[in-house]
């Protein structure tokens, strides 16, 4: 596969993992789709061990289409269809990461993203930086798999 | 009856004089802050209606049967989002 179609299929593949979560978020209940988000902070991680430069650059790679996939489909993709996608894509290769959910404080809220959501590895925010202050509500870890 | 949080069906984070909750069953959020946030603090799985009540109003020298009905209000909101039990 040439270096266009390889770049292309990811962003389409950027492209139906968002439609996928956005349906998700839509249409199915919170509370079954939760997990696949990663785990709490109680539970087992490996995602706060620094990923390799190869798996960073990666992760950065897959950001970037799935905010390429965004802008080209209709309608609106929220912070949380976008974090849920680049997670699915991390997952898939194996890459740790956290999904993080969080609240503007009181004193700063009343926007449109007073609620938000991001994907961040190795204390990086690959997906869903926006300016803070940020309370974490949610915060779900999906470790890297050992090679 | 002690009113008691459903623990494991929400997370919750203090910002500066708030509460904010996210329920995990519907991921609905919910913000507490002032009287609200007082009555949240109060619960602690021992204390009934009443008691609660009876604290806030000592603690804001207000009339009890005012608390009480604020409180009644408040607790019947929290248990049909599923926050509490009891």
């Amino acid at each position: 596969m040439s270096e266009t179609w390889r770049l292309r299929a990811r962003t389409a593949e950027a492209a139906l993992e968002i439609v996928r979560a956005r349906l998700l978020v839509a249409r199915v209940p919170f509370a079954r789709w939760r997990d696949q988000l990663g785990a709490t902070a109680d539970g087992p991680s490996a995602a706060e061990a620094p990923l390799s430069a190869h798996d960073l650059a990666e992760a950065r790679r897959l950001a970037r289409h799935v905010d390429r996939a965004a802008t080209r489909l209709p309608g609106e993709s929220k912070c949380l269809a976008r974090a849920m996608a680049l997670g699915r894509m991390l997952r898939r290769r194996a890459i740790g990461h956290t999904l993080v959910i969080a609240a503007r404080p009181g004193i700063a809220r009343g926007g449109d993203d007073d609620l938000h959501a991001w994907i961040e590895t190795s204390g990086l925010i690959l997906l869903g930086n926006l300016p803070g202050p940020w309370a974490r509500l949610l915060v779900l870890h999906t470790g890297s798999k050992a090679r | 009856m002690a009113i008691a949080k459903a623990q494991g069906k929400f997370v919750e984070t203090e910002i500066d004089d708030e509460v904010v909750l996210m329920d995990l069953e519907s991921g609905n959020f919910f913000s507490l802050a002032g009287t609200s946030l007082a009555v949240w603090q109060a619960i602690d799985g021992e204390r009934s209606e009443n008691e609660i009540a009876a604290l806030l109003a000592e603690e804001y020298d207000q009339p009890l049967d005012l608390v009480l009905s604020d409180v009644t209000d408040f607790l019947g909101e929290l248990r049909d989002a599923g926050l509490v039990d009891g």
